[in-house]
């Protein structure tokens, strides 16, 4: 356990150097940052001044979010693995002291720590309300934030699977976004039918319902926590296996 | 043990379907156990929920969770949301996003037993099948501006409007040149509380009946305005009361179901026919409510058919009190001074009817109150102050011309007045074999409010839960609850100021992603260096 733990935080500081040596990462900071400022105002004036709503528009409620939820993990994620084997990177770490999971695990978990990173904006507009003199609802700014990280994370465990899956950096983004598109839609297409056992399956894998319904308005709980904790595992454990089969390629 | 392209090659076709057939499995199964664990995580047992929310905003009333633990079959929960007329657009979505995620909340609660179904008119521009479709089982003929939630269980629906039901909303000033403008706002979100009523009114299968006397120049069901009473009518039918209005002058009968009769003001008094047609259905285990209004003396006069239960009305006095000033000085002299607030110190304890607006610190608005004084009741009958003006109140008496000061003389008395009174006694006369209940004891009851306005269309808004109350009181139903509102915070930037907006535009759009970009080239530079 404690090597397994070693190999995790060697390779999360390494993915985390990486992503910031790198002109990607910031220039995607940048980007969201003024973009989350920009749409954080167009939502104050919409909204009649409601902070409340405002901060809501920019953690999940507008559909800004989501394109940025969706495009961003991919583009983190696809050279994490893809890149690597392409370039025989891989096969080094493969053949270090450290188990697949714990690489699989590492990489998520840098590109996981970037997005809470891009959505900490959210947190700033927060600041920048209370010091104009009204005080938002904080327990729902920081259910917000952790929803929108644990959003991110689920995202980017689907992006680090498509990375697995393929040596080509762009395929990978592909695939990613194109899913990503999939499950953001997915409550769309439920409204397009009648059928309530269709309506109630896609119910059950509803991203958007599970961030909306509890962490955005303030709520931790465990059920909605589990949701997106077991779906992110899967995907985890799924690129871990698809790692894993590279050995036997 | 890595296959090598001479074995990779030499797999049939079979072999390698069975590969993809194994691994397609495996995902299905992993599906699978994702869903498996999703579920057992939901169950209650494993389930853990904080809210984070200032106002505690995500947690359902222990009143309201203590109503769904009851709920012994399934209801079905239809919300028909449609945009809301101006200048409700803004508020009223929020209303409609609110109400949403409570039913969310509701639903998680029940365990199963409320099942909701959102109709979202205005969010898919047409209604679609499933909506029209429950619509027509429901009957309901039109969606008004805003929409409704309907609750219903097998053939029993409750009605519950957004305006006026889910929450109150104030339009604001939308024109400037009047006054400063001000957006609508939501004065006060209480859709927990109109669905928990509603919840309750459909576990009681019965629709007690409301006989409403009309024909004495009392308020009129038919008159929209102020001082008709539609309002009191819709109230009553929506918290599943049946009123029938009934003219005893004209010799029209009382319906042998009729649970109460409302005497709502009455200006003239009833003749003694009439009269003894109402203390025979209370004699014999009815129920009466009465405001009083004009003339209440003579035969058929409020006063004496009330006196008969133990409640009597001081004649010519009406209930007053110093209009608080600016400086905190109570003002004499003016007509508001007949205007009664009533809070937690003039509610009495322990009582079906107050104890819900104690707990959820509500007030009773009344004007021009009689004051209400303690008679010679029957014998086990239990007489009870229910409403007492508030401290440094007196009854202020008409000149000899019939009008009032608005000051305390010499001689009125001072102190604080009873302004709303119950009795309860064993009924006086055998019960009728229609009204009797196996459930229930033959009681009589009596509730008598000394305030001609209290249903009046503008003022019930502000005593309708008061009014509510009395009517399950006297029916004797356990129908209705008070929860604590959940006034939204005025969390509010004010966007007039130039000078709000820009400091966040400055920090949020410029600053912030300068800092970034600047941290950016510092790393590029350090890492070229």
């Amino acid at each position: 356990m404690l090597g397994f733990l070693r190999g995790f935080s060697a390779i999360w500081r390494r993915e985390l150097a990486g992503i910031f040596m790198g002109p990607l990462a910031w220039t995607l900071l940048v980007i969201a940052i003024a973009l989350q400022g920009l749409l954080f105002l167009v939502y104050l004036k919409t909204s009649q001044g409601d902070v409340d709503l405002a901060l809501r528009f920019g953690f999940g409620e507008s559909w800004a979010f989501w394109a940025l939820a969706a495009l961003f993990p991919p583009l983190l994620t696809m050279r994490m693995i893809s890149e690597e084997s392409r370039l025989g990177l891989l096969e080094y770490l493969l053949t270090a002291p450290v188990s697949d999971a714990s690489v699989v695990l590492g990489k998520f978990a840098a590109a996981t720590s970037f997005m809470a990173l891009v959505w900490s904006s959210g947190l700033l507009h927060a600041l920048l309300v209370q010091a104009a003199g009204v005080a938002p609802d904080w327990g729902a700014v920081w259910g917000g934030w952790i929803g929108a990280v644990l959003v991110s994370g689920l995202f980017c465990a689907t992006g680090l699977l498509c990375s697995a899956l393929t040596n080509t950096p762009v395929v990978a983004a592909f695939g990613a976004i194109v899913l990503h598109i999939v499950i953001v839609i997915l409550p769309l297409l439920s409204s397009l039918t009648e059928a309530r056992w269709i309506q109630e399956a896609i119910a059950r894998v509803d991203v958007l319902d599970h961030h909306k319904a509890t962490f955005l308005v303030g709520v931790l709980d465990s059920a909605y926590l589990g949701f997106f904790v077991v779906w992110t595992a899967l995907f985890l454990y799924a690129a871990t296996r698809s790692l894993e089969a590279r050995r036997w390629r | 043990m890595a296959l090598n392209g001479g074995e990779r090659a030499s797999m049939s076709r079979f072999e390698r379907w069975a590969i993809a057939a194994r691994v397609l499995t495996a995902l299905l199964v992993a599906v699978l156990c994702a869903l498996l664990a999703t579920r057992i995580l939901e169950t209650r047992l494993l389930r853990a929920r904080f809210d984070l929310s200032q106002d505690g905003a995500n947690t359902l009333d222990p009143l309201l969770v203590g109503v769904l633990a009851r709920l012994d079959e399934e209801v079905v929960v239809d919300a028909y949301f449609t945009p809301s007329d101006p200048p409700f657009e803004v508020v009223g979505a929020e209303v409609q996003d609110r109400t949403r995620r409570l039913l969310r909340l509701m639903a998680d609660e029940s365990g199963g037993k409320l099942r909701v179904e959102l109709h979202d008119v205005a969010r898919r521009g047409r209604p679609s099948a499933r909506a029209e479709a429950r619509r027509g089982e429901l009957q309901l003929a039109a969606i008004e501006p805003g929409g409704l939630v309907v609750l219903s269980r097998g053939k029993r629906k409750e009605l519950v409007r957004l305006r006026g039901g889910l929450a109150d909303l104030d339009p604001g000033n939308p024109d400037p040149r009047l006054a400063p403008w001000a957006p609508a706002r939501i004065v006060s979100f209480r859709a927990e509380e109109s669905l928990a009523a509603g919840l309750l009114s459909l576990s009681d299968d019965e629709e007690p009946v409301v006989a409403l006397v009309v024909g004495q120049g009392g308020l009129d069901p038919r008159r929209t305005d102020d001082f008709g009473a539609t309002l009191f009518v819709r109230e009553l039918q929506d918290d599943g009361f049946r009123v029938v209005q009934v003219d005893l002058e004209r010799g029209q009968p009382l319906p042998d179901e009729a649970r109460v009769v409302a005497l709502l003001s009455n200006a003239q008094p009833l003749s003694e026919a009439a009269a003894k047609v109402v203390t025979d259905f209370v004699d014999a285990g009815g129920r009466l409510y009465a405001s009083v209004g004009g003339s209440i003396e003579g035969v058929g006069g409020l006063a004496s058919v009330v006196a008969r239960y133990g409640i009597g009305i001081d004649p010519d006095g009406i209930v007053a009190r110093g209009v608080p000033s600016l400086g905190g000085a109570l003002e004499e002299g003016s007509p508001a001074c007949a205007d009664l607030s009533i809070g937690l110190d003039g509610m009495a304890g322990m009582n079906q009817v107050t104890d819900p607006l104690r707990a959820a610190g509500r007030r009773v608005y009344l004007r021009a109150s009689r004051a209400l004084v303690r008679g010679a009741p029957p014998r086990g009958a239990s007489v009870i102050e229910l409403l007492r003006a508030p401290d440094k109140s007196w009854i202020d008496r008409p000149d000899s011309a019939g009008r009032h000061d608005w000051r305390r003389g010499p001689g009125e008395l001072a102190g604080r007045p009873v302004v709303a009174m119950q009795a309860l006694m064993p009924a006086l006369a055998p019960v009728p074999a229609a009204r009797r209940r196996a459930d229930e004891r033959a009681e009589t009851r009596v509730l008598v409010v000394g305030a001609p306005d209290v249903a009046a269309n503008w003022m019930l808004p502000q005593n309708r839960d008061f009014t509510l109350l009395c009517f399950n009181w006297l029916a004797a139903r356990d129908t209705r609850v008070a929860l604590k509102r959940q006034d939204p915070a005025a969390r509010r930037l004010d966007l007039s100021q130039a000078e709000s907006l820009s400091g966040i535009y400055l920090v949020a759009v410029w600053l912030a992603p300068l800092a970034c970009a600047l941290l950016g080239l510092l790393v590029w530079w350090r890492r070229r260096a």
